[in-house]
């Protein structure tokens, strides 16, 4: 055996883990070996040194401390758990504000009726409202379309018409005034509409997602 | 206590049974904690070590899948511990306190070191000497201090080191060699500084001081 080789066992030779081929090669090593000799001699009288260190005994309120944590750990939990029902709760709450609103809106301006091209891109919960308010303002208007058109067609050709009828009646000037106060109510019209949509929209879209990914967990 | 109790015990815990746990902890706190002490700098400290052990066994309970036995799963994730927490905090210094109580939102929990000393000058010089010991396992790196403290202190046998550290036997092996000659070292540098204090004493007649 080397020094090398010995150096290696050194730990097992102190634990007893060599068995006995190799504990007999490494004790004629270190009886030729004065080197490898002393440096065992050290570490031993280091390790039983160490040895010496006391039992020691866990304090008396540890396990006690560590259920308190547990248990707070799951109150926090057990409190998240009802996080998604909140959510989904408040979802539908600002649904219902964001759809009444919109609503409530459209029939306290009906003079700001949008135009055909506005009409085009607004969603569709609009275009149907839009539709049932046309059908109201059908009977006032001049002479009707063809039957066969559809309701929302039929609508936008009755506002038209009105329109026309109202450019007919009345002077240059009344027409004039008329074009003010329209452009007056819909910008009347749409600013509550627009601070309504933009401050709902994006929180109704928040607890969306709360909702859906606490379901998700 | 059986396998098949602790197994059961263990089952309980992860359908939530606190009661379970507590038992499981009974069984373990007593090596858990002599673990965390050697790797900590003070009981406070080696309480804190075992509480987050404890706290992350528990959380990790729901995906122990039995594929080890539970002790060997338990003291992989006492050592990781013990080894992470040497790493983040380093060797910053600290006061100790021991009557300092643990605070819960129930109130404070005294932790107290049950002490069996038979008469002061024994205690005395037992604790220099274990405080010599905590001094001088605290100047090795975790790694090696961990092989130490679970070989030569703990009595942990070399497989269940390898298993619990995830190193293979040859590296049980290595990292042992290498912490006791760190060991070696320290110790002979601590012997020879004590000599030289005894011996410039003798000198200059101070003998009846010791």
């Amino acid at each position: 055996m080397t020094c090398e080789q010995a150096r290696v066992a050194f730990c097992e030779y102190l634990d007893n883990e060599l068995d006995a081929k190799e504990l007999g090669s490494f004790e004629s090593h270190i009886d030729s070996c004065p080197e490898c000799r002393r440096e065992v001699g050290e570490l031993r009288e280091a390790v039983d040194w160490l040895k010496q260190a006391e039992d020691v005994v866990p304090p008396t309120g540890l396990r006690q401390a560590v259920i308190e944590k547990i248990k707070k750990e799951n109150q926090i939990k057990t409190s998240h758990r009802f996080n998604p029902v909140i959510a989904q709760v408040a979802a539908a709450a600002v649904f219902i504000f964001l759809v009444a609103g919109n609503i409530t809106l459209s029939l306290s301006y009906p003079a700001a009726m949008p135009r055909s091209t506005d009409m085009m891109s607004a969603p569709a919960a609009q275009e149907q409202e839009v539709g049932t308010m046309g059908l109201e303002i059908q009977p006032e208007s001049g002479p009707a379309e063809p039957d066969a058109l559809p309701p929302l067609r039929q609508a936008e050709s009755a506002e038209d018409s009105g329109e026309e009828g109202m450019l007919v009646a009345g002077s240059d000037d009344d027409a004039q005034i008329s074009t003010e106060e329209r452009s007056i109510a819909r910008r009347r019209f749409n600013t509550p509409r627009i601070i309504l949509n933009a401050a709902l929209l994006p929180l109704f879209a928040v607890f969306s997602w709360l909702a859906v990914r606490k379901r998700k967990e | 206590m059986q396998v098949s109790e602790e197994i059961a015990l263990v089952r309980s815990c992860q359908r939530g049974d606190l009661s379970a746990f507590d038992s499981l902890m009974q069984m373990y706190e007593k090596k858990v904690y002599s673990l965390c002490y050697r790797m900590a700098r003070d009981p406070d400290d080696a309480a804190d070590l075992a509480q987050e052990a404890f706290l992350k066994v528990y959380r990790a309970l729901p995906s122990f899948r039995e594929q080890s036995s539970f002790s060997t799963w338990l003291f992989r994730i006492v050592t990781n511990t013990c080894l992470d927490e040497r790493r983040k905090r380093g060797s910053r210094p600290h006061t100790v306190s021991l009557d300092k109580p643990y605070e819960t939102e129930d109130g404070e929990i005294a932790l107290t070191l049950p002490g069996d000393a038979p008469d002061p000058l024994t205690c005395t010089v037992q604790s220099e000497l274990q405080e010599e010991i905590r001094e001088l396992l605290a100047k090795l790196p975790a790694e090696q201090r961990i092989v130490l403290a679970m070989r030569d202190v703990e009595g942990y046998s070399y497989i269940e080191i390898a298993e619990s550290l995830k190193i293979t036997m040859g590296t049980v092996k290595s990292r042992l060699n290498r912490a006791r000659s760190r060991l070696r070292d320290l110790y002979l540098k601590k012997e020879e500084h004590f000599n030289q204090v005894l011996h410039l004493k003798e000198k200059r007649g101070w003998h009846h001081d010791l």
